[in-house]
């Protein structure tokens, strides 16, 4: 099986279209499994109560916030050193989703430090790094759509992606570097996780449950940008007279 | 104790997840719109190509 062919929009478009409903179901199921177990199963906190299931959705969407930059960056060096059409395309489909995960991260942090710390903001290095990490995601949005070309509006913005990228272990090495307010990890690669195993079953069943929902977000965005840059060619045409778009 | 008061901070919890909830909705509405539109773009302009090559 030749996968490269997958790097063309005509061939990626028709298998964004079938991929997209399964991670759409895979991802509804493991959020309500995630729900369950964490409303339903995981105790209650011995320090802070019931506001700790907030962690379930913050976690998950602070992670995937900066792993989805990490992914679009890495769309943008294949574009930029390769100059493929379809990396380009990927990198602009996942920037508006990772904006989204960053804000959820931002507002349920901020609901999560009132109880907490006391306040709904303070400027910690990991909470205003994660701020930058919005700022960039809205800058690489504004750039890509303010420029006319798009191939100079993809270089434009894969630099400015580029760039950007060190802010991800800025944010994430930052509860070591800096004696701040927001807790260290709680799961490590090389340690033993440090919450009760309910709550960890949950906040993995809800990190995997966004990350599905965010494959078949930017799979559906990946088909509106192919359709609008693409809707000159041949291949669009034949589609459409099949009603396949 | 009523469930989903959650002690007092059914506010912070229901907020995050609620705005999550919004976001997934407002999200989704953006794209099946944008997408909608390219399909109508994308068939306007084999219509008008179509009407062209009869013309010519």
């Amino acid at each position: 099986m030749n996968l490269f062919k997958y790097a063309s929009p005509a061939s990626f478009y028709p298998l964004a279209g079938r991929l997209r409903p399964w991670f759409l179901a895979i991802s509804a199921i493991l959020v309500a499994i995630a729900l369950y177990e964490g409303f339903v199963v995981a105790p209650t906190d011995a320090q802070q109560g019931e506001s700790y299931r907030i962690l379930f959705i913050h976690v998950a969407t602070a992670s995937l916030s900066m792993f989805l930059y990490l992914i679009m960056a890495g769309y943008c060096a294949f574009g930029l050193v390769f100059n493929t059409r379809l990396s380009a395309m990927m990198a602009q489909a996942i920037a508006p989703t990772g904006a989204w995960f960053t804000f959820i991260a931002l507002v349920s942090g901020s609901l999560w430090g009132r109880p907490t710390w006391g306040t709904y903001w303070v400027w910690d290095a990991r909470i205003t790094s994660e701020l930058i990490l919005l700022f960039l995601y809205l800058g690489y949005i504004a750039l890509t759509q303010a420029i006319d070309d798009p191939r100079r509006a993809d270089r434009a913005g894969a630099l400015l992606a580029l760039v950007g990228v060190i802010n991800i272990p800025i944010i994430y090495f930052s509860v070591r570097w800096w004696n701040t307010l927001h807790q260290g990890a709680s799961i490590t690669v090389t340690g033993a996780p440090k919450m009760a195993q309910a709550m960890l079953m949950a906040l993995l069943f809800m990190t995997t449950a966004c990350w599905t929902y965010a494959f078949a977000v930017i799979l559906k965005r990946v088909r509106c940008i192919i359709l609008e840059r693409e809707r000159d060619s041949a291949w669009v045409a034949e589609l459409n007279r099949q009603g396949g778009l | 104790m009523v469930w989903w008061k959650f002690n007092g901070y059914g506010f912070f919890v229901w907020g995050s997840y609620l705005t999550a909830l919004a976001v997934v909705i407002i999200e989704n509405a953006m794209l099946a719109a944008r997408h909608r539109r390219a399909r109508a773009d994308a068939t306007e302009r084999e219509a008008f190509d179509d009407d062209a090559g009869r013309a010519a």
